[in-house]
């Protein structure tokens, strides 16, 4: 324990507060579903950029980043920092989106209409389970790290996280999780900056480097396998967590016209550096002394020892926004998801723009109270619930990319290259590990969709995109 | 007599004694290792089972300890407290994954990565 109890307890009373007046306060003038859920789609390059970052920056960026460089070397910083190419290349991707949909509302629209109901199905099941594995390891992470930090129970840190996120997600919608979004990711980023720092007036970079040479030599090693093969595994998990959710196509829609490519673009080379300076730390514990008793907690400990009391309060934020910061973005998506392709579109095709934000508003509460029961057991670890989802994600990315690009593309390929990729990449992980899932899931996915948009003599007329919404 | 013996034994040294019931494998390089100490312990690391060379990884109350970047072999480790007590050995048996696999699942990935890449700007040009 890093903190004192009364301490944590006033830390979190006081960003609570902050959240949750901030939420209420922006999203007074929300009065439909469009401004509920796209914030009116007027959002300019510095929110949106900044909503980008913080949303990706969560606690896995600050908690997990550590322990893969731990775990991993070199290799493994490198590898987790590799996720930015989520951003970077969806940036071209949000624009096309926009062009080609400029009336959508989420991910699913997409799925809808370029590849049909089966698909639309199987990539709602898919996108669904990521979303509420996020959202529940999120919330897990939370009770855990607050417990951690400053001994609060597990129930009650939980439980105060994922009930001012609901709050202010509630009652604000996107605006109010955009906004957040730009207040936590400068804490985040101004943080992380200080802790680097404060690590390098602690021990210099040659004897980080002897001491890992010495005692950990396989974390300067090039050819260390289960390194080598988490790279492009989580390069792809990145890519496919960010081209399927509505977490990313919900900001590509609210982006004002002509913001989106430079928002994504920025936020992508802001992120890129932070997994490795979080990883840094985690390679200076040997040399700092730090003694590690499970590896995800490296990055609080070794932050603790070099700065102090000042370094635990540090932590403590740094969690707490990057929590908030990716569990707000959670809930406002997937209650949109469910809201538009859901009660919408299956159920209620009329439905009014206040009826849909009020939907919308319930579809938060019941997913945070779902989510609420499922964390209360405390199951699971960290991380692992998620990397379960990696090669579903992954079997998703080419019927995206190929469905925006390419004429030819065909509900064949998607659905098959879900089911296939989706299939074959949770066997390899069972059979060899996480950190080849993602890769084998995507390229069997690969194969399957480009072989049949090869053969295949259709042309998707583009057109249908807009004229569906 | 056995268990006369046994009772003789200072306490310390009966419940200094690492969880796990035999030998530890890895295919990672790393392996978190977990005991029981009646107090403050120090845990180290040998490459050889008369611990000729050894080295102390930690020295403290803690009951976990996360070792990584272990090279491939064996490695023995050993508790010891305060009192001079020590632990059973526990031996770690560090087998990587195969490198001839990684590499083509890198090769796999690149090919990939660079085929999305190519797709997505080629699509982006006006």
């Amino acid at each position: 324990m890093l903190l004192q109890p009364t301490t944590g307890w006033i830390l979190l009373a006081i960003f609570s507060v902050l959240w949750v007046g901030l939420g209420f306060y922006w999203g007074r003038r929300n009065k439909s579903f469009e401004d509920h859920a796209l914030a009116g789609r007027n959002i300019g390059l510095a929110l949106g950029s900044a909503t980008a970052v913080a949303t990706w920056i969560t606690s896995n960026t600050t908690m997990l980043a550590p322990q893969f460089a731990l775990e991993l070397g070199i290799w493994g910083m490198l590898a987790y920092s590799m996720a930015a190419f989520g951003l970077l290349l969806f940036a071209p991707m949000a624009g096309r989106i926009r062009t080609l949909m400029p009336n959508g509302y989420t991910s699913g629209d997409f799925f809808r209409l370029r590849y049909g109901r089966f698909a639309w199905g199987i990539f709602l099941a898919f996108t669904l389970f990521y979303s509420l594995t996020w959202l529940v390891s999120m919330a897990m992470a939370g009770g855990i790290l607050l417990n951690a930090l400053a001994g609060i129970p597990y129930v009650w840190g939980m439980s105060v996280i994922l009930g001012v996120c609901v709050l202010y997600t509630m009652r604000g919608g996107l605006v109010a999780v955009i906004g957040t979004d730009f207040i936590q990711s400068l804490i985040i980023l101004i943080g992380i900056v200080i802790v680097g720092f404060a690590v390098l007036q602690n021990v210099s970079v040659e004897e980080i480097h002897t001491n890992l040479a010495e005692s950990k030599p396989m974390l300067l090693t090039v050819l260390f396998p289960a390194a080598l093969m988490a790279i492009f595994n989580n390069l792809l998990f990145g890519l496919g967590e960010v081209f399927h959710n509505n977490v990313w196509w919900s900001r590509a829609f609210a982006f004002r016209e002509g913001v989106a490519g430079k928002a994504f673009t920025i936020a992508g080379l802001v992120w890129l550096p932070i997994p490795i300076a979080a990883g840094f730390i985690a390679l200076a514990s040997g040399a700092l002394g730090v003694g590690i008793p499970s590896s995800d907690m490296v990055g609080p400990l070794v932050i603790a020892n070099v700065l102090g009391q000042v370094g635990a309060i540090a932590v403590f934020i740094i969690v707490f926004c990057s929590l908030a910061s990716s569990i707000d973005s959670l809930l406002a998506a997937t209650s949109d998801l469910i809201t538009e392709d859901v009660y919408r579109r299956l159920l209620h095709p009329l439905a009014r723009p206040e009826t849909l934000k009020r939907v919308a508003q319930w579809i938060t509460l019941l997913l945070g109270l779902g989510t609420w029961a499922v964390c209360v057991p405390r199951i699971g670890t960290l991380a692992s619930v998620l990397f379960f989802a990696g090669p579903l994600v992954g079997s998703m990315i080419w019927p995206i990319v190929t469905g925006l690009y390419w004429r030819r593309a065909n509900s064949t390929g998607a659905i098959g290259g879900m089911l296939l990729g989706g299939g074959i990449g949770l066997i390899a992980y069972f059979q060899i590990g996480w950190y080849v899932a993602s890769t084998i899931g995507t390229a069997v996915s690969m194969v399957w969709v480009l072989a049949c948009a090869w053969l295949s003599k259709t042309q998707f007329d583009w057109a249908r995109l807009r004229e569906g919404i | 007599m056995s268990a006369a013996l046994a009772f003789a034994t200072p306490a310390s040294a009966q419940e200094l004694a690492f969880e796990a019931p035999g030998p530890l494998t890895s295919d990672t390089g790393h392996i978190l290792v977990e005991w029981q100490a009646p107090g403050s312990a120090t845990l180290v690391l040998a490459r050889n089972a008369d611990f000729s060379g050894a080295r102390p990884l930690y020295q403290g109350d803690n009951r976990a300890y996360f070792i990584s970047g272990l090279e491939g072999g064996d490695y023995f480790l050993l508790l010891r407290d305060e009192a001079g007590a020590q632990s059973a050995p526990l031996q770690v048996t560090v087998a990587h994954q195969s490198l001839q696999r990684a590499i083509w699942l890198t090769i796999i990935g690149a090919i990939i990565t660079l085929g999305i890449i190519a797709t997505i700007i080629r699509g982006a040009r006006p």
